[in-house]
């Protein structure tokens, strides 16, 4: 542990990069795990489904499932991406960290802007965590609903991000507002 | 300046304050919904940087609840959240809120957000 005045005690790097390591590995696993679950079980699935689409609604329950098992996979995606950046950015800061070692006086400063750089992006790949657990608590939310005999339309729910949602903001938030004011 | 960091996840309140502290804003307190936020909001406070999916307050209720206070009528609100529907972004302009961005965010994009809002390229409050 490392203590800073009047700041909560540090746990050295590596302590954190081997707890990191292994988090990610079980975030993995357990998507890994619910995917082969969701395979293994696809059978039973599909009688379901045919019940279902004799059913009123049936066929646009049917297409929900379908939804959430394509909002399942990107979820699996997102983290798969997020965790191979993240042991990326690890290994090369073991690289910068190692090189810090035989660099001069002239270099050390180089190295130290390269090692800072690869820590900043280990922190925003880490926002992955909080967006999957969004996403699933929405998948979850809607298959609750299901439980209870969802109507079609809450099925659908989900809403479908905007491919370019930060530049429609942009040009939203860069607008004079056409709202109250206070 | 200082920032009012409101989200959920403990996590993602860590990176912002490590983001803001990357970009030069060394002065942040918490909350962790739009309910404790609106507790911790003082005079001090310069802007409310929040996420808009929390327990018992959300994002979009705590900028409503903001801009009906008289103190909160012009402290800054940016959201910074998961969600990028059309319905949603115009929904936040509607509740009083001055900027957007959509997770995942770099420091270097909170940064260009934050000076829009303060040069006055964002949605005024």
């Amino acid at each position: 542990m490392i203590g800073v005045p009047g700041q909560p005690a540090m746990r050295n790097s590596d302590e954190v990069l081997y707890d990191s390591e292994a988090s990610l590995r079980l975030v993995d696993r357990a998507i890994h795990e619910l995917k082969r679950s969701m395979a293994d079980t696809g059978e039973h699935e599909w009688v379901v489904l045919e019940d279902s689409v004799t059913e009123p609604g049936g066929f646009a329950r049917a297409d929900g499932l379908r939804q959430l098992d394509a909002r399942l996979r990107d979820v699996s995606a997102t983290t798969e991406t997020a965790t191979t950046d993240i042991l990326d950015c690890v290994s090369r800061a073991v690289a910068l960290v190692e090189r810090l070692g035989s660099a001069g006086d002239a270099d050390r400063d180089a190295v130290l802007a390269a090692l800072d750089n690869e820590l900043a992006l280990v922190t925003t790949r880490l926002q992955f965590q909080d967006i999957t657990a969004q996403e699933l608590g929405r998948i979850a939310g809607v298959l609750a609903a299901m439980r209870v005999g969802a109507t079609p339309r809450a099925l659908t729910a989900l809403p479908e991000p905007q491919r370019d949602a930060q530049a429609f903001a942009d040009r939203v938030f860069g607008q004079p507002p056409a709202r109250k004011t206070a | 300046m200082r920032f009012l960091v409101v989200d959920d996840s403990t996590t993602m309140r860590r990176i912002m304050i490590n983001a803001l502290q990357r970009i030069g804003y060394h002065d942040a307190i918490e909350a962790s919904n739009g309910q404790e936020a609106l507790e911790r909001l003082d005079p001090t406070v310069g802007c409310i940087i929040t996420d808009w999916n929390m327990p018992e307050m959300s994002g979009l209720e705590l900028a409503q609840s903001v801009r009906e206070t008289p103190a909160g009528r012009r402290v800054p609100i940016l959201m910074v959240t998961t969600r990028g529907a059309r319905e949603d972004i115009l929904a936040a302009i509607d509740a009083g809120v001055n900027g957007y961005l959509v997770k995942p965010f770099t420091p270097s994009t909170l940064k260009e957000k934050i000076d829009r809002i303060f040069s006055g390229a964002g949605a005024a409050a």
